[in-house]
């Protein structure tokens, strides 16, 4: 298990470096077109897509397993503070359960629509060329897909009774 | 069953699996999809989760949260928040007081770079309140000012607050960041005044310091230093507001100067570049992942159509529009009792806005005076996050029942401020009008 639990750790820590690489590809690429626009008079071709379906879908999505790990995912803790150990387990597991159940929701519709995407192709009109747009819809279930696959694992783990947090498993 | 009732079912589910710990993004998109299924059927549940979320995200308004986000991380890593409490202590030094007030501004200036209350208030914990408790303030009034100038980073363009509210009402990105500026400095204003009245009255609280006088050039030196927090503010402000650029494009170049500036100061570190990045990314895909469950729930709702039969409700009983704005305030002081001020924002919003619509209430000037009660929020036990950050920094040297009565000084200025930005709605929407 704890060779699982660093792998995935690693895994999910990669995509997580992914979406930083996504971010300052973003703030350059937008920049060099605000740079086109002023001096020579026209924005580069593209940028409006690349930006919206590539970077940001990247920063977006390919995160969220490792947030999840990190626990920064919003949650209200407030009124189950002074639960005993045993119930604040229970509460736990079930909420990732639950979480689970509809990461894997999402990640089974996202795969449906990216894979019909992929099919028929879909792209956007630049006029000069048809830049392509099904693969960034990849991202989005690549990202799901971490998630629920994080999730399975803490819930496997909190099953067993074992500490849930993965980072520091991956640690230790 | 009918609609009406799997809405208000609906609401009640997303409620009980908040209280049991389910993350708050994951427990919208449970409901919603369910809630749909419910009311259409399978197919138009499986529809909203194959393309809500990917329609949602690839958005140009949107990218320009991680753009100020990127851009605030920078400029709080690489110490520009104490630079700017410095010069300003310099200025402000010598009046009672002085340091406190020093301390607001440094707050409200930082807000003009980034985007987050928290951040504003950790570092200024760190620096300005170990040197006002040395000089002999109240703790109460050095930590409550230190927490309450906080609230300003939503307010002060840029804000993400703003930027995610204006999507959801579907209003100008642009106009909704240039209408926080007077609020925020109306606040900024109203906090410096309760400081001058509060140590007017009860001089003990902040004794005069006997300052050491500094060189010429090294108060010159001092000033200096704070140089890159205009051009950043102005040119964001300045892009936005002139209509030169788009909230996105001012947000890259932002954080582009960003990077520019912390290379110049000798800062840019890769300690930096690796803390702000991280904030950045997980703070982008944590809200993101809120606001796309929220979004799926705003389209759930309107299928069972309790918005618009609730809105209908408080329409047909001829409610004034000053009572629907004060009654949100008493929503917002209850959800903001247990939750993140962005999250309350989202979660609300599906439910308020059509009622907002139907009574024809502005939706700019609405949308500054929601933020400005969820920043309240912030402030107020039982969950007033500033207030924690604050604890988490100070530590043992100041309890937390005298972090909150240093608080509440500044609630009282807060009362008066939303009293004014009610009465005269002229003081929010009047920038962007002009533009």
């Amino acid at each position: 298990m704890n060779g699982l639990t660093r792998l995935t750790w690693h895994m999910m820590r990669l995509l997580f470096l992914a979406g930083s690489v996504a971010v300052v590809l973003m703030m350059l690429h937008i920049g060099t077109d605000v740079l086109s626009r002023s001096i020579m008079g026209r924005p580069t071709v593209g940028m409006l897509e690349t930006v919206t379906n590539y970077y940001m879908i990247a920063v977006c999505f390919l995160p969220l397993a490792f947030v999840q790990i990190e626990g920064g995912h919003l949650t209200v803790e407030s009124f189950t503070m002074a639960l005993p150990d045993w119930a604040m387990r229970v509460v736990i597991v079930l909420s990732l359960l639950v979480a689970a159940v509809i990461a894997g929701l999402l990640t089974w519709h996202s795969a449906v629509s990216a894979l019909h995407k992929t099919h028929t192709g879909e792209y956007a009109d630049l006029s000069v060329v048809d830049f392509p747009l099904w693969p960034a819809r990849w991202l989005l279930v690549a990202g799901y897909g971490a998630t629920f696959l994080t999730l399975c694992l803490q819930c496997v783990l909190g099953l067993a009774g074992k500490p849930l947090s993965i980072a520091e498993q991956a640690d230790g | 069953m009918d609609n009406t009732t799997i809405g208000i079912l609906g609401v009640a589910v997303l409620l009980v699996m908040m209280v049991l710990r389910v993350p708050i993004g994951f427990a919208l998109a449970a409901v919603a999809f369910v809630g749909t299924w419910a009311v259409r059927g399978p197919r138009p549940a499986a529809s909203i989760l194959q393309n809500l979320p990917y329609e949602f995200t690839a958005h140009w308004t949107l990218t320009a949260v991680p753009m100020f986000l990127l851009m605030g991380a920078l400029a709080g890593n690489s110490g520009l928040t104490t630079d700017l409490f410095r010069a300003l202590r310099l200025v402000f030094g010598r009046f009672r007081g002085g340091i406190a007030v020093a301390t607001n501004f440094a707050g409200a200036g930082f807000a003009a770079a980034c985007g987050s209350s928290m951040a504003t208030t950790a570092t200024l914990g760190r620096i300005a309140v170990p040197e006002m408790l040395s000089a002999g303030y109240s703790p109460a009034l050095a930590t409550g000012v230190a927490s309450a100038v906080g609230t300003l980073g939503a307010i002060i363009p840029p804000s993400i607050m703003m930027i995610v509210y204006a999507i959801f009402a579907e209003v100008s990105a642009g106009k909704m960041l240039i209408a926080g500026i007077l609020p925020g400095l109306l606040t900024a204003g109203a906090y410096a005044l309760a400081i001058n009245m509060v140590v007017r009255a009860r001089p003990a609280m902040a004794p005069t310091l006997r300052s050491e006088p500094l060189s010429g050039a090294e108060t010159r030196r001092i000033l200096w230093r704070t140089w890159p927090l205009p051009v950043l503010s102005l040119g964001v402000i300045g892009g936005i507001y002139s209509g030169l650029v788009s909230p996105t494009e001012a947000g890259a170049l932002g954080a582009i100067l960003a990077f520019a500036v912390t290379a110049l100061r000798r800062a840019l570190t890769g300690k930096v570049i690796r803390r702000s990045l991280y904030e950045t990314v997980s703070t982008t895909a944590s809200i993101l992942f809120i606001a796309t469950g929220a979004l799926l729930f705003t389209r759930f709702l309107a299928l069972t159509g309790l918005p618009y039969q609730i809105a209908g409700m408080i329409d047909q009983m001829g409610t004034d529009p000053l009572v629907i704005v004060l009654g949100t305030s008493v929503v917002y002081l209850i959800f903001g009792c247990f939750l993140d001020p962005l999250g309350v924002l989202l979660l609300t919003l599906p439910v308020v806005l059509p009622i907002f619509h139907a009574a024809d209430i502005d939706p700019i000037w609405i949308g500054v005076i929601i933020v400005k009660y969820l920043e309240i929020g912030m402030l107020t036990p039982p969950l007033g996050l500033n207030v924690f950050v604050m604890k988490g920094v100070v530590g043992d040297r100041v309890p937390l029942g005298t972090i909150f009565r240093g608080v509440s000084l500044f609630l009282v200025a807060e009362a008066v401020v939303m009293a004014l930005l009610i009465t005269f709605p002229q003081i929010v929407t009047f920038l962007p009008n002009l533009m």
